[in-house]
């Protein structure tokens, strides 16, 4: 079984990449599955420059 | 049954949505306000309207009947908990109770692909053919520091457990970006004292949760069906119904500007949720969007709840929302008359699969744009095959297995429970068997009902919510007397409870109103009685009295309407009636109650308009539908008339006066061709009455194969000779509906061939369902009083005016009630003036069949009379012995 939302970036209407805010939101909660996999990418990736920055 | 094959249905892919407790009274407005883009464009696309709940309103079996399309006598699942045999304690309703074959399984057994995501209860998840997330999926019960696992059986395949255990989100992962929208003023929460903003995020987290595995499901799966069940509307409204807008007294400012937009917020997360769905599911997907039941929002939201298990479910509305859109639905339209049971057998038909026919509900065809071929078999419980449903020794009746744990504890085989196990125990099992009763209640089975609730009263007499709903079953079977029973015994009970509070006031040194005694809904229950008896004035009393303590009670002013109605007292029947809608305007038996009182008053126009509100809100409302017809009827709009007739026959076939009006329109006003026909060449007359008179003759065979039965009445006058004809009749062979009460004398030395319940039709006409075979008497003046539903062939017996006057002054002679020869005046006119109605009524009438015969020409020609009357009645009867009862001797009070 295929994981589709692996390949999946977040586009707004116009086709851009949507800038996903650290914090979340419930636009991202409301898109299922993709929503909370690219925060929690997100999170982690704000939280390891966090942790390089120290 | 083998096994059933797929064939094509005109729905490629089937959506099931449940949004728990979706009421339109809170939806209504946001769409207005452009806040529920997605649910306004489906709606937009497809059909909508209300969907009928199912008693007890309570969700686990409310959405267990949507799945099976079955009451929860048939699926078994009865409640919120039930005993647990592994522990002898208590746990969450499980899948493994239900008896019946969901959605799911059926699909699973033609091959087709089903995904269901926290469906309530699907716990442990079934080994359908596709993915099974059980309702214990999203639930957090540890902190987000410690491990999470997933509960044993959560998921199926086992081998998705992890895809999805990654997709959960813990309430604590939750930010005030996430807060904000529902609670802008979060601020001002104290977070140490206040539990209620713990409990927002718990139900946001487990809403979330569910729509990142539906969405991920959705996406990386082939699927032909698809049931996802969200339960969070349910839940906000739950927590945070009292706070939103209008304000209502009980709450403190502070709190309503905190917590006012949590269920708007609620509503609005779930349509964004929805896009998102719909999205995935592609245009070509059917998709049904459906609530079970709906949610208070207004001032019938209850300010406390009783004292009782399952107590917030009086918070629940019986509507909720039933949408659908995709191939061959409807667009921008409204659908009448759904009901949760109607959901599964809708879902089959659109793919093309056969309904059951022990499924309670019908497919929704209404909506459909084109007419679809519904295919029955007699039940999926039969088709064999791989179901995916559990193994049959993991399904089991919760209290059959609490029964089979008493006999081991008792057996010595284990130990006892812990006390409060046991007690938890009972409680699910006594909850169970309630619900169980209400059940019946709710789909008419009062005497099933009943035996339960003897039981429970009898198990728990301290209960008062036993006993009042027993009183009401006793009352829906007429049983009138342990109706009050009930009532006397409820009163005790609550006079027990009110000493015990006024005792404790008092030692508080409070001071106890002399109204704490005073019990309205007794008062409103025993007017209800009253009126089932028809005795509309000693019910007004009560419900005039209850109204003083309790103006608001729920139903009062309904009550009070239905009494006009039965004394015929329009005007204040109508005031009752508005009085009813402005307390609750979604009351449907109001608006009709108000239709009639207009329709008495010739306000017909208003008649017509109240009629069809009450048909909007509830469309399986036979009587609605008929009084819709009568009163356009009589604006002479013949045809909606008919079509409104129609309706109310296809709902109860046995409203014999609507079949009555529409042979009679069809005979007259529907039968005539249209007077300036464009197709002049065309002769239609003759097609046009050919149709008239086939349409009559259906109509009348369909009075036959509709009614409750045929009922054989010997009638005419008093002193006509019914006791002859009588006898008669019990000689050729037939059995007699008599309680011999009144015993042969002078006047009638052979018997009176009567029964007491006869001689109160006017008053309680439910005699006429026991009567059988059997002929009955009944006088001519009682004739008009005999329900519509039911095929009359009536013997009617004539005999000459002077002679039946004289007879009847010679019984009231021998009885010392009148003077020989004296005559009471205006006596004879009225009889005449009966037997004209009588004869009015039989042509009225097409369920009543009459024969005629005179009196005279039975005594003297019994034989022919006799043979009249077998092929009258087309029995094998014996007309020898008929013959044989004819006593000229007794043909004493001649004219000539």
């Amino acid at each position: 079984m295929k994981n589709k939302s692996d390949e999946i970036q977040l586009m707004d209407k116009d086709g851009k990449p949507v800038e996903i805010p650290v914090e979340g939101s419930i636009g991202l909660l409301a898109l299922g599955h993709i929503g909370l996999l690219a925060w929690r990418k997100k999170r982690k990736e704000v939280a390891d420059e966090a942790s390089k920055g120290k | 049954m083998k096994q059933v094959k797929a064939s094509s249905g005109f729905a490629k892919k089937v959506l099931l949505i449940g949004w728990d407790a979706a009421d339109w009274k809170v939806i209504n407005p946001l769409l207005d306000a452009g806040k529920m883009p997605a649910l306004n464009k489906f709606i937009n696309e497809g059909v909508m309207g209300n969907i009928a709940t199912l008693e007890p309103v309570l969700s686990p079996m409310l959405w267990t009947s949507i799945a099976t399309g079955k009451y929860a006598d048939k699926h078994g699942i009865l409640g919120f908990t039930e005993p647990d045999p592994t522990t002898g304690g208590v746990r969450a309703v499980s899948g493994t109770s239900r008896k019946v074959k969901a959605l799911w399984n059926m699909f699973t057994q033609v091959g087709l692909k089903s995904n269901v995501i926290g469906w309530w209860p699907s716990h442990p998840a079934e080994p359908i053919n596709g993915v099974c997330v059980s309702n214990h999926y999203q639930r957090a019960s540890r902190p987000i520091d410690q491990p999470w696992p997933m509960m044993r059986g959560t998921v199926h395949p086992k081998n998705l457990q992890e895809e999805f255990a990654a997709l959960r989100i813990h309430p604590g992962e939750l930010t005030e970006a996430h807060v904000k929208p529902f609670i802008p003023k979060l601020a001002e929460i104290d977070q140490e004292e206040d539990k209620r903003l713990e409990m927002f995020m718990k139900i946001l987290a487990d809403t979330a949760t569910i729509q990142s595995a539906a969405t991920w499901t959705m996406e990386n799966t082939e699927w032909d069906f698809m049931g996802v069940y969200f339960d969070g509307i349910d839940h906000f409204s739950h927590g945070f119904m009292k706070y939103h807008p209008p304000k209502l007294p009980i709450i403190s400012p502070k709190d309503f500007e905190i917590y006012k937009d949590v269920v708007q917020g609620g509503y609005i997360f779930h349509d964004m949720m929805l896009e998102r769905l719909l999205e995935l599911a592609g245009e070509d997907t059917t998709v049904i969007l459906v609530s079970d039941h709906g949610f208070h929002s207004d001032h019938l939201r209850p300010l406390a709840l009783p004292k009782e298990p399952a107590g917030p479910a009086y918070e629940h509305r019986p509507y909720g929302i039933f949408c659908m859109k995709g191939p061959n639905i409807k667009k921008d339209e409204l659908i009448y008359g759904a009901t949760l049971l109607d959901v599964a057998p809708t879902v089959l038909t659109m793919m093309g699969l056969p309904v059951g026919e022990d499924m309670d509900g019908k497919p929704l065809i209404q909506a459909f744009e084109k007419p679809v071929q519904i295919t029955k078999i007699p039940s999926w419980e039969a088709v064999e095959g791989e179901s995916g449903m559990h193994e049959e020794e993991q399904i089991e009746d919760p209290i059959a297995a609490k029964e089979a744990l008493d006999q081991l504890v008792e057996l010595g085989y284990i130990d006892k429970p812990d006390a409060n196990l046991e007690k938890a125990r009972e409680t699910a099992v006594r909850e169970a068997k309630y619900n169980l009763a209400r059940c019946y209640m709710g789909s008419e089975r009062y005497v099933k009902a009943i035996e339960i609730l003897e039981a429970l009263a009898k198990e728990f007499p301290d209960e008062s919510r036993f006993t009042i709903r027993l009183a009401s079953c006793y009352k829906s079977t007429g049983e009138y007397g342990p109706a009050r029973e009930m009532v006397q015994r409820t009163k005790l009970l609550f006079e027990k409870e009110a000493e015990k509070l006024r005792k404790e006031k008092e030692e508080k040194g409070q001071k106890v109103p002399d109204s704490a005694m005073e019990f309205p809904t007794l008062d409103i229950i025993e007017g209800t009685i009253l009126l089932e008896e028809n005795k509309p004035k000693k019910a007004l009393e009560l419900f005039r009295k209850a109204k003083v303590s309790a103006p608001s009670a729920p139903n009062l002013f309904l009550y009070l309407g239905r009494s006009f109605v039965l004394l015929k007292k329009w005007k204040e029947g109508e005031e009752a009636f508005r009085n009813a809608i402005k307390a609750d305007k979604d009351k449907a038996s109001a608006h009709h109650g108000l239709a009639i009182c207009l329709l008495r008053q010739n306000k017909l126009e208003e008649a017509v308009e109240e009629s069809l509100t009450a048909i909007g809100l509830n469309f399986n409302f036979p009587v609605a539908h008929y009084h819709l017809g009568e009163a356009l009827y009589k604006l002479g709009a013949y045809q909606n008339a008919a079509e409104a007739f129609e309706a109310c026959l296809k709902q109860n076939p046995t409203i014999g006066k609507a079949r009555n009006h529409l042979i009679e329109m069809y005979e007259k006003q529907l039968a005539k061709p249209a007077s300036n026909s464009m197709y002049e060449d065309v002769d239609l007359t003759e097609l046009v009455e050919q149709t008239a008179e086939k349409r009559i003759e259906e109509q009348k065979e369909l009075i036959k194969q509709k009614s409750l039965g045929t009922i054989t009445i010997v009638s005419g006058l008093p002193r006509s000779g019914t006791s002859m004809m009588m006898q008669m009749l019990e000689r050729g062979g037939m059995e007699i509906f008599t309680d011999k009460k009144r015993e042969a004398d002078e006047d009638n030395p052979k018997g009176y061939y009567e029964h007491e319940l006869v001689r109160n039709t006017m008053r309680n006409k439910k005699w006429v369902k026991d009567v059988g075979d059997k002929a009955v008497k009944v006088i001519s003046h009682l004739l008009f009083h005999l329900p519509s539903r039911y095929q009359y062939k009536v013997i009617f017996m004539k005999r000459d005016l002077g002679e039946v006057m004289l007879s009847q002054n010679k019984m009231l002679v021998n009885n010392n009630k009148a003077k020989e020869g004296v005559y009471r005046a205006g006596v004879e006119a009225a009889y005449r003036k009966n037997l004209t109605k009588v004869e009015k009524w039989v042509e009225k009438n097409h369920n009543v069949e009459v024969l005629y015969v005179d009196y005279s020409d039975a005594v003297h020609n019994p034989e022919k009379v006799a043979l009249e009357v077998k092929k009258f009645l087309n029995l094998d009867l014996n007309t020898k012995e008929m013959s044989a009862v004819a006593d000229a001797k007794l043909y004493r009070n001649r004219t000539n």
